[in-house]
């Protein structure tokens, strides 16, 4: 190990992306590589693990090289990926089908009934602190062993995306915390081990990684992933982790109380805390540094949101960008920004995809109420980014009612780039947010991770020099106010209207033409 | 050759028909008046600016009218509800109050009171509201008892109208229900009404049939519109039932439906029945009751149709253009009945038939990133449909039971909007052909009282609609599982609508303005 340069790599949905780091968070390169999402039927979602996962790491490898670097230089090497997903592999390491994805992909709910009734909600709720949603993968793995018997007979370990990829590296099966604690039913929350009291019908324990933490050195880069990559033979790899929370460590979420708020296609949420604090509303999960926890959750539609409304309701705004005007997201926001706190008596439910936490349905559905002829498009836009909003603070009011308020928010994602979305949440929820001024990424964490694992970085305190400075947006107390009055009656207009959502989705569904 | 002059005067223009003895239109005229707003929630019109537009409307007309014909009979219709003064010498002392006036919003439930809510309704054929003549009295009593004490008299606008041509003094039934002071059932002035509202039956027009003659045009008349003196006038009705005749509705089986700015279904009837909870209303017809002649109707009336579409062309999707609507009705077709689940709640400026609610609020439910324009135009449609139904189903529980619909108003040139009515209400659909069926009914009523004719004969033969478009049963079975989901939709985001009117709207009184279109 002659270098001392710091190798992030992520592997996200749509892309990857890769950081060359020094100890103290200078970023001297950075690469992207853009793949694809397989959907091969409603409901899966899959990503192929040497086409997309190993070809994404090795491509942005030679991306960095072809700047000027060279493998030798790297000291060590950090990776990320998707939330927590399925690979199943053979005895030599070799991928038996394509990876399953996480939440995204729906293809357990038979499962997930199946064992609610074989060993009741509460037991699995006890050992995991998370409910089974489709974010679990305990279901896919009873999936996998019922409808691909063969492959699920020819398995000979699991893997997540984080994990295939430390294994072409080191050849080490491993897992980090954090991934396994969505590992549920066959994950102890409290115990961080796997645990064997559902497993049986689901998986033979053996084939489940051993657990380590993303901060730990598992293994050393072998002679053949250096022929691969370009890196040199002998450089320490980390345990990896799911690239949310490797994010929310390139932006210093890391402090019991600090909460990252992703403000991405999708609304995401990591809360550090400092004991497992499990609620069957939201997901609790063991974080990233060793002794910590953290309750996470997710919105389904807000980025979609937004690109919805431009697509559906803003064809003048997309045909006057198209015309060299203003960009149509800034028309909106412009537009939106004109109208005062509560869009003038009007409410969204931003449930257009269902809804993840706290309410956990995914047959709700939009609604805008209180319409009148004199609400315009900005109405509608602002309303909008006001139903996310109070989405946001329902996430967080169910956060404290479980006795682990958040005292710090730290706003990313592309969303973050909107200033008027960032006020309206900070109204809403009556918290302040801070935002980086760039933000780079999960690959930047990874890095980070990889610095701490090393030793190059000397603690968690550097994160203060690695941590790019932040402006902040501070709730105001009259748009407060306003908020306070509107989000009883968002709450109630579920509650009140779900009935006929649950048979609007299935409506939708039924009607093909 | 014989014609008969049909004119309308509406709210915002008054129009001229000369139709000649088969029903064929020979002349077309119209002018536009304005409505005066002098304080907010006034809605005034100069009794001047009626008589100068109609002087305008009949000389367009005539100019089209074949060398060598002649004004046989007129007949005249027009705006309903609203309130003209005259004084001693039969000249109007103030400007006229017509419906849309909100000023005697007090004055309704002052009414409603003195007599009773039950015996209003069962005697007039529907709650008061504010803008109808009978509130319009008690408010004048009430704010300015000195105008009132220099009334002599009080008629509806067409009355007006026809008092200018002939100098003679009448009302109709049809028309006289809508002042809300007639006892419907008996077709006479209600001495309880007149007494709850504190008017002498002397300063009302006398009572006399629609097309009974009143008299001839007067000579300083008669030279300013270019017709003969003398030439003979039927007393005429409001528009809403000289509306019914011009399509040639004239019998309980079929239903007329106009979506306009707002909706109306309607549907002859030849008993009285009216809703015991005000949520629809039973009026007099062009028509004397008789065998085979139904003497009333009952309609329903939504206040957000066409109005809620100009909304989503201007405000949402800032289509442009004299083919804009016939673009997003395409979209509509595009989409699926039932829009892939999206259900859109019309209440946008509150609604009428059946809720009687003006604090309830429009809503899109159900949507998802699946839907796209195509279906948001399509649910617009359909919501506006739906509410039509539910306003049909206060009628159909008073005992009608059309099995046909005759589609009129801006809403019947679209087929898909057609298709869409015929699959909610499981009926055959036509669309009308005939254009300004209110002053096309005057000009009947004229043809019957002056030229003889059979009224309910002359209305099938002169009006015309398309052929019928039935329902399909894919778009039927689609809308029999929506029309419940749209009821109990509606409930459950009542009391939401509520809460959002009180934070939106807190210090507003009942009168809603409307806000020119942010795009412009």
């Amino acid at each position: 190990m002659s270098g001392e340069l710091l190798l992030g790599v992520d592997i996200g949905t749509y892309s990857a992306k890769g950081v060359l780091c020094t100890p103290i968070g200078d970023i001297v390169a950075s690469a992207t590589i853009e793949h694809g999402l397989s959907l091969p039927r409603p409901g899966w979602a899959e990503h192929d693990a040497d086409a997309v996962w190993w070809a994404g790491f090795v491509g942005l490898c030679r991306q960095l090289w072809a700047q000027g670097f060279r493998g030798d230089q790297v000291a060590g090497v950090g990776v990320s990926a998707i939330g927590a997903c399925l690979l199943p592999v053979d005895d030599r390491g070799r991928p038996l089908r394509p990876g399953i994805l996480y939440g995204i992909d729906t293809r357990a709910s038979e499962e997930i009934a199946w064992l609610n009734a074989r060993f009741g909600e509460e037991p699995m709720f006890e050992l995991g602190g998370m409910a089974l949603t489709s974010q679990a993968i305990g279901p896919k793995i009873l999936w996998l062993r019922r409808h691909e018997p063969d492959i699920y007979g020819r398995t000979a370990n699991l893997l997540a995306a984080s994990s295939y990829l430390v294994l072409r590296l080191t050849g080490e099966h491993v897992m980090d915390q954090h991934t396994a604690s969505y590992y549920n039913p066959l994950f102890d929350l409290r115990g961080l081990a796997w645990d064997e009291r559902f497993a049986e019908p689901i998986v033979e324990l053996g084939t489940l990684p051993p657990l380590r933490w993303p901060t730990e050195i598992v293994g050393e880069l072998t002679a053949e992933a250096s022929a691969a990559t370009g890196l040199a033979v002998g450089t320490p790899v980390t345990a990896g982790t799911i690239d949310a929370a490797a994010e929310a460590i390139s932006v210093g979420v890391v402090e019991p109380g600090d909460m990252m708020v992703m403000y991405g296609t999708t609304m995401f949420f990591i809360h550090v805390t400092r004991d497992p604090v499990p609620d069957a509303r939201m997901w609790s999960t063991a974080f990233v540094l060793p002794g910590s926890y953290s309750i996470e959750g997710g919105m389904s539609t807000t980025g979609a949101l937004t690109r919805w409304f431009r697509d559906t309701l803003g064809g003048s705004e997309v045909a006057a960008e198209a015309a060299g005007g203003p960009n149509a997201y800034a028309a909106l926001a412009d537009s939106a920004a004109a109208v005062p706190a509560g869009s003038e008596g009007l409410v969204c439910l931003p449930y257009f995809a269902g809804e993840r936490t706290p309410i956990n349905d995914p047959n709700a559905r939009g609604v805008y109420a209180g319409l009148t002829l004199s609400h315009g498009l900005g109405h509608l836009y602002r309303a909008s980014l006001e139903g996310t909003a109070y989405g946001v603070r329902h996430n967080l009011e169910t956060m404290e009612q479980m006795g682990s308020t958040p005292k710090r928010l730290v706003a990313v994602g592309g969303g973050a780039k909107n200033p008027l979305w960032l006020q309206i949440v900070s109204d809403a929820a009556g918290l302040p947010q801070d935002v980086p001024e760039t933000t780079i990424g999960a690959s930047y964490g990874d890095a980070f991770l990889v610095g701490l694992a090393t030793g190059l970085v000397p603690g968690l305190d550097a994160l203060r020099e690695w941590v790019k400075p932040a402006s902040t947006f501070r709730p105001r107390a009259a748009e407060r106010a306003v908020y306070d009055a509107y989000y009883p009656v968002y709450r109630e207009l579920y509650e009140s209207s779900k009935d006929q959502l649950h048979a609007l989705a299935r409506l939708g569904s039924a009607a093909t033409g | 050759m014989d014609l008969y002059l049909g004119l309308d005067l509406g709210t915002s223009a008054i129009k001229a028909l000369l139709v000649d003895p088969e029903g064929r239109v020979r002349g077309v005229g119209s002018a536009e008046y304005p409505v005066h707003h002098p304080q907010p929630g006034y809605a005034e019109q100069d009794p001047n600016d009626w008589w100068a537009a109609t002087v305008a409307a009949v000389r367009q007309a005539i100019g089209w009218a074949p060398a060598g014909s002649r004004v046989a009979g007129i007949g005249v219709a027009g705006q309903m509800h609203g309130a003209v003064l005259l004084g001693d010498d039969d000249l109007p002392v103030a400007p006229a109050i017509i419906w849309a006036d909100g000023r005697s919003w007090r004055q309704v439930a002052e009414i409603t009171e003195r007599i009773g809510a039950a015996k209003l309704i069962d005697t007039a054929g529907r709650a008061v509201a504010a803008g109808f003549q009978a509130a319009t009295i008690a408010w004048l009593q009430k704010e300015r008892s000195s105008l009132w004490w220099r009334t002599r008299r009080v008629l509806s606008p067409k009355d007006e109208l026809r008092r200018r041509l002939t100098g003679e003094i009448a009302t109709d039934p049809g028309e006289a229900s809508g002042t809300l002071l007639l006892d419907v059932r008996w077709r006479t002035w209600s001495p309880d009404l007149l007494k709850a509202v504190g008017v002498e039956e002397a300063k009302l027009p006398p009572l006399r049939p629609a097309v009974a003659p009143a008299g001839g045009l007067s000579v300083g008349s008669a030279v300013e519109l270019g017709l003969p003196a003398g030439a003979p006038v039927v007393v005429g009705t409001g528009d809403a039932p000289a509306g019914l005749l011009g399509a040639g509705i004239v019998d309980p089986d079929t239903m007329l439906l106009s979506i306009s700015t707002g909706a109306q279904v309607m549907v002859p009837a030849t008993f009285v029945i009216p809703d015991p909870a005000g949520r629809s209303h039973t009026f007099c017809a062009a028509l004397e009751p008789g065998t085979d002649r139904p003497g009333w109707y009952q309609m329903g009336a939504t206040l957000v149709a066409g109005m809620a579409l100009r909304w989503l062309r201007d405000e949402m999707l800032g289509q442009a253009g004299p083919d804009a609507y016939e673009r997003m009705t395409t979209w509509a077709g595009e989409a699926p009945a039932g829009s892939r689940g999206l259900l859109f709640l019309p209440f946008m400026v509150g609604e009428r038939s059946p809720h009687m609610d003006s604090r309830l609020r429009a809503a899109f439910l159900g949507l998802g990133a699946h839907h796209g324009r195509n279906e948001v135009v399509r649910a617009v449609m359909e919501g506006t449909v739906l509410a039509c139904f539910d306003a049909f189903e206060v009628l159909r529980e008073g005992g009608a039971t059309p099995s046909r619909i005759v589609m009129a108003g801006g809403g019947a040139r679209s087929p898909v909007w057609r298709q869409i009515v015929a699959d909610v209400f499981g009926l055959p659909v036509h669309a009308l052909a005939t254009a300004d069926q209110a002053a096309f009914g005057a000009a009947i009523l004229a043809a019957a009282g002056i030229g003889g004719l059979d009224p309910v004969a002359t209305a099938r033969a002169w009006s015309s609609t398309g052929p019928p478009l039935p329902p399909t049963d894919r778009g039927s079975a689609r809308y029999a599982e929506l029309v419940p989901l749209y009821r109990e939709a509606t409930e459950a985001t009542r009391s939401i609508s509520h809460k959002l009117v009180d934070f939106a709207e807190p210090a507003r009184g009942p009168i809603v303005p409307m806000r020119p279109s942010r795009r412009g």
